[in-house]
């Protein structure tokens, strides 16, 4: 039986400048560089190069739903901290909320004592 | 060393599903952040170690993930499935810790890649052969450089555009399609080499839950 070697021809200068445009064609881009297309298109070899590429593409696209097996720890430390920043996340709106109620009460605090200060009885009695 | 565990297959959930914990999570509800965590665990660990190539980095990564997830629910519009947004956010925690590692440890990116001997019997597609592909594939993808493989992974087997992907790994389009021919190149080098699944190392791919 004759080998593939046999039957399509070698790699040429032209199929090496096209080794990126064969991997873009095969994965269906469609900004492959026209002159690089166009050998492609023209040339066994490389044709044949893309086919083999588009198996490997899309064996590639399917084992994205391989799915690796995480240590049994990793979960129960991933929750944790997000209990943790949780918590810390509510501890920092508490002490945001008690910082704007500190400044209100001396805010309104200041303003009170002002007014106070302005009224003609005060002034007088000075 | 027995077959390897199964990972669990059972939690899978629609979009549908995800965004009605998403907005419950959003309100502050705990049982629906942790349903969410664990629908999607197994998926984003497993991007983080097939971007990082170890089991400590991706423990790593993933926990960043799902902080800096947690913080930004609210910004989470919903006009992309969840999983391709915590995809994206995966990509971008593991591409600081590498860069991070990489700043003590140099690794070179040679410019230029041998272009392989065209024989037929170097053809990749000749070489694989039914249930070895993805264990080839898997061991060429943990011997390419990790600027390379992150790109490659991300864009070959996640499918995510040449923008995003650009965006999370913090670096130009036009960079990362350079990235994605020179790591296309190297795994094709390595495919005909026979330097997959033959070279000894370790599956780590335990199931499909496809």
């Amino acid at each position: 039986m004759r080998t593939l070697a046999e039957i399509v021809p070698l790699r040429t200068a032209a199929c090496r400048e096209a080794v990126d445009a064969v991997a873009e064609m095969a994965a269906g881009e469609d900004d492959v560089e026209p002159r690089a297309a166009a050998h492609v298109r023209s040339c066994l070899r490389c044709q044949a190069e893309v086919a083999a590429f588009r198996r490997v593409l899309k064996v590639m696209r399917s084992m994205r739903h391989d799915l690796v097996v995480p240590p049994a720890s990793s979960l129960a430390a991933v929750l944790k901290a997000l209990d943790e920043a949780a918590l810390d996340g509510s501890a920092g709106s508490w002490a945001l909320w008690a910082y704007l109620g500190g400044l209100t009460a001396a805010g309104a605090a200041g303003m009170i004592v002002w007014l106070t200060l302005r009224r003609p009885g005060w002034s007088q009695a000075g | 060393m027995g077959p390897p565990p199964h990972a669990p297959q059972g939690n899978a959930l629609s979009d549908l599903d995800h965004a009605e914990l998403v907005n419950a999570a959003r309100g502050g509800d705990r049982a629906a952040l942790e349903k969410l965590v664990r629908a999607t665990y197994s998926a984003t660990y497993t991007l983080a170690f097939r971007l990082t190539g170890n089991e400590d980095d991706a423990h790593d990564v993933v926990q960043d993930t799902y902080l800096r997830a947690y913080r930004g629910l609210r910004r989470f519009r919903g006009d992309a499935q969840f999983t391709t947004w915590l995809y994206r956010i995966t990509a971008n925690c593991s591409a600081n810790l590498l860069a991070k590692r990489a700043r003590h440890r140099t690794e070179l990116l040679r410019e230029d890649e041998p272009v392989v001997d065209g024989r037929a019997e170097a053809d990749p597609e000749l070489r694989m052969s039914g249930s070895d592909d993805r264990a080839r594939i898997s061991e060429a993808l943990s011997q390419l450089p990790w600027r390379l493989r992150q790109v490659v992974v991300l864009r070959d087997i996640y499918d995510l555009p040449h923008g995003a992907i650009a965006k999370e790994l913090g670096i130009s389009e036009a960079a990362a399609k350079v990235r994605l021919h020179r790591a296309r190149r190297r795994l094709r080098d390595l495919l005909s080499a026979g330097g997959g699944a033959a070279a000894g190392g370790e599956e780590r791919v335990r199931a499909n839950a496809g």
